[in-house]
């Protein structure tokens, strides 16, 4: 028995070594656990980026395919920061994402309060109708808009047979438009955070305020909404994300008049096989998305601290 | 029976040597094409079943997507396509020769080649094989338009202001426009700003690509556009009250659409997309892909237009004479700054 357990041992220095990664994966310390998770995104998403992100600052020469020459540039970075056509672009998508984030807190904001203080029923109703349409494709979501606010559409046709207009009014391929759908394909992105939290709140807190002779909105503006702080900055952080990389809904509700910065990614590099071009817009994209995730991310920690450092 | 070692050896022999990989994989094959993504692959898969017919094994998979996209993933591939053949329009071709991506097509290796409207063999550019053609026009609403515009100048009228849709020039269809617009002025068809000029003083509602520019005329957002045949077809068809100018001066306007086959495909593969061109090219599928639904222009002699396409495609002597295709050389490496300068001037 100690023979053979011994010849085990000897033969496979293997199980130890699986073990002690796993033990390692499953500790709970350190970065150990996220590990596979890191690896997996270096592979899948890292690396091309960085493949990507270097073609925005190569010149390069093609050949049955194929790069056969590339060579250090700045001249894509610094034609894109002097046009004005750049400029005005990344501006129109900074202007649609936040103006979508605004409107998306403003709709979202009550859904979650009346979650809270809402029955069984109320928040069964609530949730129901909040990921439903997250069961649908956001390109079905999108063409549902064109068959309502289309020429010979929902809205359209209900405001001429009342008489209200006499044709019917350019609604789709509008900024008007793409607010809409954007505000609609959104909203349960803001809301489900708010509503995550919303249920894990103490409800004493909140009988608190009202024994203390605290009004509803007074309860709501003091102790509510500071304690809904880091789900408010979730949802805005997710919404703003999802708003200013989106593809579809310009493509689809905006026409062709419309250009926001994905769009104008994606012809550089579908149509245009411009992929240096594609690659420095994608920087900007990415740099311009980050900077506003870091000023809401701060703005949420200072206002959680605040509301913290009150309470104590 | 009786088996004898001779028979017994023999039949080893047989299934060891149709059990070579080589020979397993010819005889398997799968030929990846980019096609329509809709029912106007129909005449390309009937193809692929003749195809299939004459070699046991082959199998044709047409999958959807525009050939700018195939040629992006291609570059993305690093050169190692992922498809096999295309069909593909005269500018994509010339951007995909640029790129180096295609192996040409021998025409002398397509008996059926002979039998092509000569109007039609240099939009292949030496690359390709002509198997169909689209013709450019302008669709309108029969119910609002009285008196359709029969040249380009004549979408300059005043009776046409404010109800014009255009595609973008990132399409072949707003890429043509444009070109046409040119010579209809006088102009050189490379001479997009001038273009792109006059296109401004239209003020049209835009289409981001050619089927999103059907569906806004068909919504009633716009009365008249410059669309391509077989979308007006399939429109009117439907029971739209959408009908379709033969635009002159220039014009008939027409693209033709060919067989292509890419670089780095398996050996053998090209013997099989040469034979596909050829079926595609017999009078049998011509006719099919020519008819209702589908309404493709032919480009073999002989075929009829056949009844129900005459509307649409140039189809009287006369119409067949004048018709024309833009100078795609010319015009198709400005595709990238011409998309730019449109976004300059149009997008708000």
């Amino acid at each position: 028995m100690t023979a053979s357990c011994t010849r085990l041992a000897a033969r496979s220095p293997t199980p130890g070594l699986l073990e002690a990664v796993a033990d390692k994966l499953l500790s709970g310390r350190g970065i150990w656990p996220a590990v596979p998770a890191i690896i997996a995104l270096t592979v899948v998403a890292v690396i091309p980026f960085i493949i990507l992100l270097s073609l925005g600052f190569s010149q390069i020469e093609m050949e049955r395919g194929t790069i056969v020459s590339q060579s250090f540039t700045l001249d894509y970075l610094i034609n894109a920061l002097s046009d004005p056509l750049y400029w005005t672009t990344f501006q129109r998508s900074m202007t649609l994402a936040l103006t979508t984030t605004v409107l998306c807190l403003v709709l979202g904001y009550p859904v979650a309060y009346l979650y809270l203080i809402g029955g069984r029923w109320t928040r069964r109703a609530i949730l129901i109708l909040t990921i439903a349409p997250l069961l649908t494709s956001g390109i079905v979501r999108t063409y549902a808009w064109l068959v309502i606010l289309g020429g010979r559409g929902v809205v359209n046709t209900a405001l001429m047979q009342m008489g209200l207009i006499d044709r019917p009014l350019r609604i789709v391929n509008t900024h008007v438009a793409v607010l809409i759908g954007m505000v609609q394909i959104h909203l349960p992105v803001m809301i489900l955070p708010l509503i995550a939290l919303m249920a894990r709140q103490d409800r004493r807190l909140e009988e608190a305020s009202y024994n203390l002779g605290a009004s509803r909105l007074g309860t709501l503006w003091h102790v509510i909404l500071p304690m809904s702080a880091p789900a408010i900055g979730t949802g805005t952080a997710l919404v703003f994300t999802l708003s200013y990389t989106t593809f579809v809904v310009p493509q689809l509700l905006g026409g062709g008049n419309y250009l926001n910065a994905a769009t104008m990614i994606y012809e550089q590099v579908v149509y245009s096989l411009e992929w240096s071009k594609g690659s420095v817009s994608a920087l900007i994209l990415m740099a311009s998305c980050l900077v506003v995730l870091t000023l809401i991310a701060m703005a949420t920690s200072r206002i959680t601290r605040w509301t913290k450092g009150r309470d104590a | 029976m009786k088996l004898s070692r001779r028979t017994m050896m023999g039949g080893l022999i047989g299934t060891a040597a149709l059990a070579n990989p080589a020979i397993l994989r010819a005889q398997t094959r799968e030929l990846v094409m980019i096609g329509y993504g809709n029912e106007q692959d129909d005449p390309l898969r009937r193809a692929g079943e003749e195809l299939a017919r004459r070699h046991p094994g082959v199998t044709l998979n047409v999958l959807g997507g525009l050939s700018t996209e195939a040629l992006a993933q291609i570059r993305a591939a690093r050169g190692d396509s992922p498809y096999h053949l295309a069909v593909m329009g005269s500018p994509a071709i010339i951007n995909a020769r640029d790129e180096g991506v295609l192996q040409p097509l021998d025409l002398a290796k397509i008996p059926n080649a002979a039998t092509i409207d000569p109007l039609f063999v240099p939009y292949g550019y030496g690359i390709g094989c002509p198997i169909t053609f689209e013709g450019i026009g302008v669709a309108y609403n029969a119910e609002t338009i009285q008196t359709p515009p029969t040249t380009w100048v004549d979408l300059w009228k005043p009776e046409y202001a404010g109800r014009i849709g255009m595609a973008r020039p990132q399409s072949n269809l707003g890429l043509g426009v444009l070109a046409a617009t040119n010579a209809a002025f006088g102009r050189p068809q490379d001479d997009m700003q001038f273009a792109l000029d006059k296109w401004k003083e239209l003020d049209p509602l835009v289409g981001r690509s050619p089927p999103l520019l059907q569906q806004m005329l068909e919504r009633g957002e716009i009365d008249l556009a410059p669309l391509w045949h077989v979308n007006t077809a399939l429109a009117a068809a439907a029971g739209l009250p959408i009908a379709y100018a033969k635009i002159a001066g220039p014009g008939p306007l027409m693209l033709p659409s060919n067989i292509v086959q890419f670089i780095n495909t398996p050996e053998g593969t090209s013997e099989l997309v040469h034979e596909y061109a050829d079926i595609m090219l017999e009078q049998a599928i011509q006719e099919f892909a020519g008819n209702a639904p589908y309404y493709f222009g032919t480009v073999r002699q002989g075929v009829e237009t056949p009844e129900a396409a005459r509307p649409f495609v140039p189809s009287t002597a006369e119409e067949r004479a004048s018709m024309t295709s833009p100078d795609w050389p010319a015009i198709a490496p400005l595709r990238g700054q011409t998309v730019e300068n449109f976004d300059r001037m149009f997008a708000g």
